[in-house]
């Protein structure tokens, strides 16, 4: 049994057509700005990508052949491996770094929606900075496709959990194909570009530094240290209106469905949502409070600064406060936990997911009761429906897969040297495509690491966005030879 | 079904005849070192602890003996803070620590095998109180209830259930014909170990007092040492194999050592083992890779050097023992990482060390594969074995329920510990390193350090992390939710 080449290759080719074709956002710009060097690579580079990818595309006939499980796994690490690839070339073709490995952690730590960096933003061409928010971009609407088309074909559990949750028959009211489904989260997820671009050029912004934020925003990938990079950026408004649209991107996008058509109950009943909520309240008031009672700042700014961070972390976009790395440890130590949970699944937000992290406090709960009563059979319940077994045992083993690779990680990054902190923050944040940690890497710039350990961190962000298996699944022998199948 | 309340209280009242009996033994050395003080302290415990030991034993008659499992969660746990409060009772009157949450913590830490002190200076204390605290250790390190199923099978309370939820681990096998046997095997071997070591010991040049306090920390894998920088005192290198030798011994499931002498096929029972071929590797290649890190970084002259304290720190940190010979946090970053990495794990289950144990890494390692399998082939039938043998599905889903209230354990108790204001990495491993009952941490509880920075609060805590992590979490958390004392409708 072999792969599916032919549809495998026409499967990919459509994504240099994207690329290409979004290159034409910062070539614009760069011509708006006089960089000519920029411009004269955004065009050579669209222009070539989007002729030979459709070149592709067109003469590649489409055979019958069935697309199995091991074809879209193939599919998705390739696709994903060609759009890296693909959005490092302009960095290396401006010549702005010589280093191959540094072009694609940028172009990597863009599409996986993670928001480190390796550059001093600040010094980068305007052209070169827009696109790496246009790669944010892509990679936030790449993975909402990810999660409405492919991950449930493979047995994902997160979409197929959160959707016990949405009432089938109202999904089914606007729509009976997912591809008109994934068509309204597109929508949708545009929708909010546009809204919070509108409401940040309203505000103190210009035009370019608006179009920047939203981009980092709305796909919760983020600046790192936002007043470094900008120093204008300290006002309340801005504050508001991100943190905002980086929480509602990282909500489940169906919900948005049913507000839409108006069915208000099965949004706040929604167990997920009332869950991510009530973690963030939570996290935000316990932060706020800590830095109040330190005497970090005042009443107001503990407040805004709390809230903020927290929205910040909990989203897995990573915008950080100047400083933040200094505040007492009560507040970072929870900020860590938020940002291993992370988002709603069907969100651009990553991390664990809390309905994952749901099913793992109702296992604990399940432990708790099999000991008091032995006997009795207790079924894992998220809100109202049960969790069958294979999913509970899928969302065990992600959670475990997790922990692990942070382990592991940690251990190959701590070949750099630093101290303990910087090194399990940065597996944490790279995994958990937030972008930032603590100690020396507060400020998402991960460039103290040497190169092989790049690409490690690199990998990591892969495999935190494509939902750890995808990865890991192709390290698998029997992956490749199937036919040969052993008992583990 | 209600709580056995008499049978329970009747346990209590045996143990605490037995902490009296076992204090007969720190107050013989407080005699023989003439600290007449140490030795009315301990003489004023042992009188009020037995008599009413012996009051509740006498008096509380159960109707049944039977206990059920619920019955079995409160005594094991009341038992073990009992058996804390009873045992610092000696700190405080000596007055070698006047604080009482410094006493608690000391204790539960060295009853839970742990050997993290809140004291910076242990060399001033008394002889008579060194040797409580450490034997204290040796105690712990088989668990005092099962010592109760052992030495009294006659009580009159049906033990099994209490020796069963004192060591619980995922059990494996089932064939124990009665528990207070395998308890006394357990003990037998026990006792064993710690004779060759003390012997070992002294002919490495110890003097008997340092070699029965070292091995009762060793063996228990408790760790408490009486010289403030623990085995690094000695800086000989025989008395550091010797203890390196005994520690990875006591991190072994000590039936399979049983079984190598009574059953068929002699020692291939311990070596075809999976759990112990894994706890092995895991000691080799760590150590290894850390001795090869210090050499290349030049953190110690000779290779000798390197490799000589990389094995002792990974056998004590993965046996849970947590003696020092070298500081480890002047290691390199790759160095500490992997000690961190091996706080984690822990020793073999049914072994002296605490910690989350090899066997579960392993099944929940083979449940990964199994994962990937069962999604690249959906519909094959796979089971998970260990040693050959079939784990039910429900052992399986215990061993991850296990491993995610240990994540959250960890994560609530260091968001509280750092409210005292450490850094983050001082407050992670002293958590860390409080569950897993090892002992030393990094940074502000480092090997060189102590626990005394803390504040009451969150040393109280810590006592409490440690007994729920030594009684394997659920046993003891149990007790603390509303529905385990409703009654049955």
């Amino acid at each position: 049994m072999s792969f599916n080449y032919r549809m495998i290759l026409k499967f990919i080719s459509i994504i240099p057509i994207i690329m290409g074709l979004s290159m034409l956002v910062p070539a614009v710009t760069a011509l708006y700005y006089g960089e000519w060097e920029e411009f004269k690579v955004f065009m050579a580079l669209a222009v070539t990508m989007v002729f030979i990818a459709y070149a592709v595309f067109y003469f590649l006939r489409s055979t019958r052949g069935i697309i199995r499980m091991r074809d879209g796994y193939l599919i998705v690490f390739t696709g994903g491996l060609t759009a890296c690839l693909l959005g490092a070339l302009p960095y290396l073709a401006c010549d702005h770094t010589i280093s191959v490995i540094d072009c694609l952690f940028e172009s990597i730590s863009s599409l996986t929606t993670t928001g480190a960096t390796l550059f001093d933003l600040g010094v980068l061409p305007k052209s070169l900075l827009l696109w790496k928010m246009v790669c944010n971009w892509l990679g936030g609407i790449g993975f909402l496709i990810l999660c409405v088309s492919v991950l449930p074909a493979f047995g994902m559990e997160g979409k197929t959990l959160a959707q016990s949750e949405v009432p089938g028959q109202i999904l089914g009211k606007i729509t009976n194909r997912t591809s008109d489904s994934a068509k309204y989260l597109y929508i949708i997820y545009i929708a909010f570009t546009a809204a919070e671009f509108l409401l940040l050029w309203m505000g103190p912004m210009n035009i370019f530094d608006a179009l920047v934020n939203t981009l980092s925003s709305v796909s919760t990938s983020s600046l790192g240290d936002i007043n470094q990079t900008f120093s204008h950026y300290g006002s309340f408004y801005n504050d508001v209106v991100i943190g905002t649209f980086t929480l509602l991107a990282s909500l489940n996008f169906t919900l948005y469905f049913l507000i839409i058509h108006g069915s208000w109950k099965a949004v706040l009943t929604n167990i997920e949502l009332r869950t991510f909520l009530f973690l963030i309240v939570l996290g935000a008031v316990l932060v706020t409070l800590n830095l109040y009672w330190t005497k970090t700042y005042d009443f107001t700014e503990s407040i805004r600064y709390g809230v903020f961070q927290v929205i910040s972390m909990a989203t897995t976009a990573g915008f950080s406060i100047t400083g933040y790395a200094d505040w007492p440890s009560f507040s970072l130590v929870i900020l860590t936990i938020l940002m291993l949970i992370g988002g709603c699944s069907f969100s651009t937000a990553s991390g664990i997911k809390v309905i994952r992290f749901l099913v793992m406090c109702k296992l604990i709960a399940r432990g708790f009761t099999r000991r008091i009563h032995p006997r009795s059979v207790v079924a894992v319940k998220v809100g109202s429906n049960a969790v069958s077994a294979l999913r509970v045992s899928y969302t065990t083993v992600f959670i475990m897969v997790y922990f692990i690779l942070i382990v592991f990680a940690s251990i190959l990054l701590s070949l750099q040297n630093l101290d303990l902190l910087t090194t399990l923050s940065t597996a944490i944040a790279m995994i958990s495509n937030v972008g930032i940690g603590f100690g020396d890497v507060a400020t998402g710039n991960f460039s103290i690491y040497c190169e092989p350990l790049r690409l490690v961190l690199c990998l990591l962000m892969i495999i935190g966005r494509l939902e750890l298996f995808t990865v890991i699944t192709l390290f698998m022998p029997s992956f490749w030879r199937p036919d040969k199948y052993r008992n583990y | 079904m209600n709580l056995n309340m008499k049978a329970f209280i009747r346990a209590l009242g045996v143990l605490m005849m037995i902490m009296g009996a076992t204090m007969v033994l720190p107050l013989i050395v407080s005699v023989m070192y003439h600290e007449s003080h140490t030795a009315l302290s301990f003489i004023g415990t042992i009188i009020p602890t037995s008599a009413i030991g012996l009051i509740l034993y006498r008096k509380v008659i159960p109707a049944q003996n039977a206990m059920t499992v619920r019955d079995g969660y409160l005594t094991v746990s009341v038992c073990w803070i009992l058996a804390s409060l009873i045992s610092a009772i000696p700190f405080v009157l000596s007055g070698a620590i006047p604080n009482i949450f410094d006493a608690l913590f000391e204790c539960s830490s060295s009853l839970t095998t742990t050997g993290a002190s809140a004291l910076s200076d242990v060399e001033g204390l008394p002889q008579g109180i060194l040797f409580w605290r450490a034997f204290t250790n040796w105690l712990g390190g088989m668990g005092i209830l099962v010592f109760v199923a052992a030495v009294l099978p006659s009580l009159g309370i049906n033990a099994n259930i209490l020796a069963a939820t004192e060591a619980p681990g995922p059990t494996m096998d089932k064939i124990k014909p009665k528990i207070s046997d395998s308890a006394k095997n357990l003990y037998i071997i026990y006792t064993i170990f710690t004779v060759a070591e003390i012997i070992l010991l002294m002919l490495a040049g110890m003097n008997i007092f340092d070699a029965a306090t070292h091995t009762f920390g060793s063996v228990g894998t408790g760790g408490f040492s009486n010289y403030n920088n623990s085995i690094a005192h000695f800086n000989s290198a025989p008395i550091e194999m010797i203890i390196t030798a005994f520690m990875i011994l006591s991190g072994v499931n000590f039936n399979l050592y049983f079984y190598s002498f009574k059953r068929q096929g002699g020692i291939r029972n311990l070596l075809a083992d999976e759990e112990f071929k894994v706890y092995i590797i895991i000691i080799a290649v760590v150590s290894a890779l850390i001795s090869v890190n210090l050499w290349l970084s030049h953190t110690y002259q000779s290779w000798g050097q390197a490799f000589r304290f990389s094995i002792f720190q990974t056998a004590s940190i993965l046996t849970t023992t947590g003696s020092v010979s070298a500081d480890y946090d002047f290691w390199p970053t790759f160095s500490k990482m992997l000690i961190f990495t091996l706080m984690f794990i822990g020793g073999c289950s049914s072994s002296t060390a605490g910690g989350v144990k090899v066997v579960r890494f392993l099944v929940i390692f083979k449940l990964i594969i199994r994962s990937i399998q069962v999604r690249l082939h959906p519909n094959a039938i796979i089971s998970i074995k260990i040693n050959d043998k079939k784990l039910s599905i429900d052992t399986v889903s215990e061993i991850a329920n296990f491993m995610f209230l240990h994540i959250l354990v960890v994560a609530v108790s260091t968001l509280i510990v750092s409210l005292d204001g450490y850094d983050i990495i001082t407050n992670f491993s002293a958590v860390l390193t409080c569950i897993g009952n090892i002992g030393p941490g990094f940074n502000l509880v480092g090997p060189s350090m102590n626990f005394s920075i803390f504040s009451n609060a969150v040393k109280f805590l810590l006592s409490f992390v440690m007994l729920a992590g030594r009684l394997e979490l659920y046993a003891f958390i149990v007790l603390f939710m509303p529905r385990f004392w409703q009654q049955n409708k």
